[in-house]
């Protein structure tokens, strides 16, 4: 089964998503992000440490840094399939929180790779592969994620890709705005 | 998902998983080597112990002294390297202008039981090594001092503030009842008198007599009692001018003190290095918010190298 959801995530992404969409095992996918987090804070460390960006004092708080990371993180996981639900609930009248979940939690599954892989290209000495290999994982994670907005609350692409840029550009908007409050109060304008 | 999945499936994730657990055990791995700070490979090590700041015992810190080192942490450390056996060396790390004459001689006793079990300790000197820092000094079979490091300082001291003054503009007078004469002695309420100023000179000298003794079976063979004496007037001098009087072996940095350590153990010339007491995360956050404690812990008299 696990096997199963693995490969399809990996390589059949938008069936195995819908799949899960549907099915929901949410405790196997939040084991499955954990697994990912706990992974990728190992590697994480090997990294800094060979690289020497560690400096004394640095390499003693880096558990702490990491650890406060990964709660962020699994903090993040859930934000995310909040605010999207309910962003879809207002926009498209959809919603599926837990599906979502598990989708993203399933959908961060390359995320594993990415790092390993890095790692791995830092060992023979091939910096230049690791970053393109990250890059590469990145773009992958971010179509994992759209695919996950549109078989878990059954959307299309366009709209998936609207739902997920528009916190970001709400932000984008709100900044601009306090910006432009300070800008014309200093400017004397009421 | 239909079904069970194939052998080819199979295959990949097992090889994804394989792959996953190397990259993972190969970065602990890393972690590993990287937090013992060696570039060598081998298995004997050379131990480094960091004495920094104003050296005091346990709970005898107050706030200028919080930051320093604690002496019986180092012994505790010292005591740790001795039992190692893949430590086959010391470097004492020092950058301290001295500290409590007891948590000095501590530190100092235990180096000198280190050096029993026939490994040798070389100190570098940081910025500062004086006084206390010296006496720890004295205790290593050889010491390396930068060109401009201060050292020296060889003396004792004793400090009251005599407060007669301003109690009496405040309208304070202190009511002591005592079991003998001097029991109040360094009392900040009154001037010290004739007798007590001679009984706490002797204290000071006996102290004095000590740090002498120990100068002088530290540089035994490279001073005389009389070259010490001559230069242990509580002045401070440069690496340099150490090296010249003979307080200090040679001039160098600390790869070079590592190198010497190395050198002395007979171990290759890349051995790995291990910081021994290097602080943990709660320590470094302690140190951090110790360091700006407001009110100092009780406060009483000591000597002070």
């Amino acid at each position: 089964m696990w096997s199963d959801i693995l490969y399809g995530v990996l390589f059949e992404p938008r069936v195995t998503l819908r799949r899960l969409a549907e099915e929901r095992p949410l405790a196997p996918a939040l084991f499955t992000f954990l697994i990912i987090i706990i992974f990728n804070l190992v590697i994480y460390r090997g990294l800094i440490l060979q690289q020497q960006y560690a400096l004394d004092g640095v390499e003693a708080f880096l558990w702490l840094y990491q650890i406060i990371g990964a709660l962020f993180s699994c903090c993040m996981l859930f934000v995310m399939a909040g605010l999207f639900s309910l962003l879809s609930e207002l926009l498209f009248n959809k919603t599926n929180a837990s599906g979502l979940l598990v989708c993203f939690s399933f959908a961060a599954l390359p995320g594993i790779l990415g790092p390993a892989l890095y790692y791995s290209a830092s060992i023979i000495g091939l910096p230049w592969l690791g970053i393109t290999c990250s890059i590469v994982v990145g773009v992958w994670l971010l179509v994992l994620q759209i695919l996950s907005l549109t078989e878990a609350l059954d959307i299309s692409v366009g709209q998936a890709i609207a739902l997920f840029i528009l916190p970001g550009l709400l932000i984008l908007v709100g900044l601009v705005v306090i910006i432009l409050i300070f800008a014309l109060s200093g400017l004397g304008i009421k | 998902m239909e079904g069970e999945p194939d052998v080819s499936k199979k295959l990949v994730v097992g090889l994804v998983i394989i792959f996953l657990l190397v990259m993972g055990i190969l970065s602990i791995k890393s972690a590993g080597k990287s937090a013992s700070a060696g570039s060598g490979t081998g298995n004997d090590k050379v131990g480094v112990i960091e004495i920094s700041g104003t050296l005091a015992e346990t709970g005898s810190s107050s706030m200028l002294t919080a930051s320093g080192s604690d002496a019986e942490k180092i012994m505790e450390t010292i005591r740790d390297a001795a039992e190692r056996k893949d430590i086959k060396a010391l470097v004492l790390r020092i950058n301290s202008p001295g500290g409590t004459s007891v948590a000095a001689q501590e530190v100092g006793v235990e180096l000198d039981r280190f050096r029993k079990s026939g490994k040798p300790i070389v100190t570098s000197m940081g910025d500062v090594c004086a006084s206390g820092g010296y006496w720890v000094a004295c205790s290593s079979d050889r010491i390396v001092a930068n060109p401009s490091t201060l050292t020296g300082s060889i003396g004792v001291i004793m400090e009251f503030s005599n407060l007669e003054g301003l109690y009496g503009k405040i309208g304070v007078r202190e009511e002591v009842i005592k079991s003998g004469a001097y029991k109040d002695i360094g009392s900040s309420s009154r001037q010290l008198t004739p007798e007590e100023r001679e009984l706490l000179q002797g204290l000071v000298n006996d102290s004095y007599a000590q740090f002498l003794d120990q100068v002088s079976q530290g540089r035994k063979g490279k001073m005389s009692r009389a070259e010490i004496v001559k230069i242990a007037d509580g002045r401070v001098i440069s690496g340099r001018q150490a090296k010249q009087l003979g307080l200090v072996d040679d001039l160098g940095n600390y790869y070079e003190a590592l190198d010497i350590a190395r050198k002395m153990a007979d171990m290759d010339k890349d051995s790995p290095v291990e910081v021994l007491n290097k602080p943990g995360v709660w320590d470094s956050l302690l140190a951090d918010v110790q360091a700006r404690r407001l009110l100092p812990q009780q406060n009483y008299w000591r000597l002070s190298y």
